[in-house]
Order: C-alpha cells, then structure tokens, then sequence
C-alpha cells in the first residue's frame, strides 16, 4: 500500500487532539488526525467539560488556563458554538473554615483571577436550592462549561473542510524516524510526516513507548453520576472547596469531593471522585453512594432525584499533575500534548496553540518550560 | 377491579402489574411529552434504562412507569417536560 504523506500526525481525537488540529490547521499545515476508536472514546467522552480557572493555584497551570479560557470562545466564533460552551461561572463553598479558600482565592486574584467573596444571602442568591448551612463562598465568573464530545467532533468536523483528514479504527503500532521523516504505522496505513503529536490522553504513555521514548502519563479514575433532566436547580458548577486540595493531591486512595452543575439537557452531573486504581473500568457502589451524599448534603432538593446512569474514565496524570507539552528530547519531530489530567477540556485550546508554536519555531503563548517532556526525560538522555 | 389515577381518569390494573402495563392496556400511550419539542413519549425499553416512560406520580418528577408496581394509592400525570 502506498504510505499517506502530510505534514502533521496527530494521534488521539480527543478534545486535545482536535485543539492541536485546529492550531496547526490554522497555521498553515496539512494534517491528518488518527485515533484508535473513533470521537471522543476516551478520557474526552468521559469527563464534565469543565474549563476552569477557579480550581488552580497560581502557577504555570493557571496562566496557561487563563489564556486558553478566552482561546475556547474565539474557538466557538470561528467554527459556531455547537457545543455549548457557556460562561456559566463557578461557585466554590466552604463547609467550615473558609480561611484557606479565601487565601487561594486572594492569590488567584492577584495571578488575574476574576474573584468575589460570598455570604450566605448572595449564595442564595445565586443558588437558591444550595444548603442554607452555607454561610462562605468565593464566585467565579471565568468558570466554563461546554459538552465535550460535542465540541471534539464539532472542530474535526469543521476542520475537515479546512482541509484537515480524520481517520477512526487506526490502532498506532510502531512510530519510525527515517532520514527526515517520522512514519506512523497502523494495522492498515502508513503515514509519512515532518511531526507526530502524541495527543493520546492516558494512553499517552504507550504512544511514547511506541516510538521508542517514555512519558510518565498514568490513569486516575473519577466517577460522575448524571441525574433524569430536572428544573434549573443549580445555576453554577458548584464545588466544595476541598475539591482544590484533592486535585492537587497524589494520594493513590479514593478521595471525594462535590462538585454540582446543570447541563442544558437537564441533566445533572455529580462528581468527583479520584482514585489511582489503573485502568479498571468497573463500577464501586460504595463510591458512587458516597458522591451522592455529599451532593444531597449540598443540594437537599436532590435527595429525591433518579440517576439516569453513572460512568466513570481515566484522567491522564503525570507525577508533578502537570501537563506535558512540547518536543520529545530523544525523537526529533515528535511532540507531546497529554497528561493534563482533570483540566484537559480546559486546557485544550491553549495546549494546541503552544504545540503549533513550537512545531513553527514561534514563542509561545505562554512559557514552555514548566510544561516540557524533558523534565521526565534526562534520566533516558 | 383496583384503579389508579392517571391525570382525570381511573386506570384499572390487575395486582402486581406495572404502571406502564395499565396504562398501554387502557389504550393511553402517551406518558410524557419531551421539554423542548413536545413531542409525546411512552414506553421504549422496558426496563429502567431509558427513562423514556417518565411520569409524575403523586407530584413527583422523573418515576419511570416500567418499573413502577401499579396501586389504588397512585395518583399520576402525564409529564410535560420536567413538570
């Protein structure tokens, strides 16, 4: 079979795929996009479609959040917001002591985080069927929302018409560099390019291996539960302010934290739940018994709701809860888009755009370096 | 025979039958209507998984009639989008 020829592989059509796609299509490259199921089969397909700000500490992962917030929206003029993207802004709350949520959420403004303390009257305000035990909250304007697999199949759709290919069913099973080229081999293709970007999620780490690197990217299991479509009872994505710690945390044992938010179907998603338990994909009674307590326990009114169905999937983590983005340190052309763990839709926009930078030698739109596959690299240099 | 209430009229139902039994056997398949077409929905799967038969049951959203044990005690809607 005569090998295809383009000038970008991205491997993965997950909303990480689909961004880095949108950014080297715009750019100016041919590209083709591969993924080993179809759309959004992975992590993608398995998530809230939370993009965030609220939820990060200052740092490389907030600036680069901030930017690729405002990305999201230029993304929905250009291609149309079929994918219901809405500024529906977060609401963190405070069961107890308030004090450390208030400190992160002072910091956060000073990183340019758009921050209002809340008290009891405002949070009924903004959520009328929240807990009346609530007495402190900080409101996030910035926080988003759109469905995810909407929005990953949307930009590939688009892009087809921009001259972008996607192909479904290729499995990767042997990345090669020969003379200038990069060939990724499938069971049934051959693609020769000048660059292969490894969007491929939790199953990041596989795709390094494939082409004779390693990534440290690993699956960490969350749960959601999704309500019968119900009246607007919640208004916001609201969250218990331990829900920051737990993202930030390592810890490999099952930890819980509420976080509640409406969809424009009706529906409402409970989540979120992290244990470091590999890639089993069965269900926990007792996990999904305890998110359901602690999201009555926040929204009485739920008490008497039906659970539509409940899944579960794969964040993709690195050791420092990083995303990793940039060039490979061993293999010339290949780049690395993965690992961004719980914020990956919200990521996606600024992450695509970075790759594109650096695959055309321009500065990037924030600063590479804290986010660079080489920090878990030298031991193989 | 038993009945149970369905929006103004009684419904009969043999003991141990599902709601979404005595209602097809009544002749009245229309058990909802969709939130943003008003389109009319009925029974679909059959067993709980689709949500698809929702009515209101004693002015309680979101009860799936398949599954529901049909009784005198029962006074149910017809669901019109989530009311």
């Amino acid at each position: 079979m005569k090998p295809l020829r383009t000038e970008v592989v991205i491997i993965g059509a997950g909303i990480v795929g689909a961004m880095c796609a949108y950014y080297v299509n715009r750019a100016g490259l041919k590209a083709i996009v591969i993924d080993r199921g179809t759309v959004a089969s992975g992590t993608t397909g398995a998530g809230e479609g939370n993009i965030m700000v609220s939820d990060k500490s200052p740092g490389p992962e907030l600036e680069l959040a901030l930017k690729s917030r405002d990305m999201w929206f230029e993304v929905a003029q250009d291609l149309g917001n079929e994918f219901e993207l809405v500024a529906k802004g977060g609401l963190a709350v405070s069961r107890g002591d308030a004090s450390s949520l208030f400190e992160l959420s002072n910091s956060q403004s000073v990183a340019g985080v758009q921050t209002k303390r809340v008290g009891a009257s405002e949070i009924q305000e903004l959520e009328p069927f929240i807990s009346k035990a609530i007495q402190n909250g900080v409101h996030y304007p910035q926080d988003a929302q759109c469905q995810p697999m909407l929005a990953a199949a949307h930009i590939l759709r688009q892009l087809q018409r921009r001259g972008l290919e996607f192909i479904g069913h290729q499995e990767v099973l042997k990345i090669e560099r020969k003379s200038e080229n990069l060939t990724v081999r499938t069971s049934t293709l051959e693609i020769q390019s000048d660059f292969v970007v490894n969007a491929a999620g939790t199953w990041a780490g596989e795709i390094a291996r494939l082409a004779g690197s390693e990534l440290p990217i690993m699956p960490r299991r969350g749960f959601i539960l999704v309500t019968a479509p119900l009246p607007k009872y919640v208004n916001h994505k609201v969250y218990d302010s331990d829900y920051v710690d737990n993202v930030a945390s390592s810890d490999a044992d099952l930890q819980t934290s509420t976080v509640i938010e409406g969809t424009q179907s009706g529906t409402i998603l409970i989540g979120a739940s992290r244990e470091r338990v590999g890639f089993d994909k069965s269900i926990s009674v007792s996990v999904i018994q305890r998110l359901a307590r602690q999201a009555t326990s926040l929204f009485p009114i739920l008490a008497g709701a039906q659970l539509l169905r409940v899944y579960n999937g794969f964040r993709p983590y690195s050791p420092d809860h990083l995303p990793v983005i940039g060039a490979d340190s061993l293999i010339p052309g290949l780049y690395h888009c993965a690992g961004h763990e719980g914020a990956g839709i919200g990521l996606s926009a600024g992450s695509g755009k970075v790759i594109a930078q650096l695959i055309k030698n321009e500065i990037p739109i924030v600063n590479p370096e804290p986010f660079s596959p080489a920090r878990f690299q030298m031991a193989y240099l | 025979m038993k009945h149970f209430k369905f929006d103004d009229e009684n419904i009969p139902f043999h003991d141990g039958e599902s709601v979404a039994a005595a209602l097809l056997r009544a002749g009245k398949w229309r058990f909802r209507e969709t939130r943003k077409t008003k389109e009319d929905r009925s029974l679909f799967c059959g067993i709980g998984h689709c949500f698809d038969c929702i009515v209101v049951v004693n002015g309680e959203i979101n009860q799936r009639a398949c599954l529901l044990e049909a009784d005198e005690k029962l006074s149910i809607r017809k669901q019109l989008g989530v009311n």
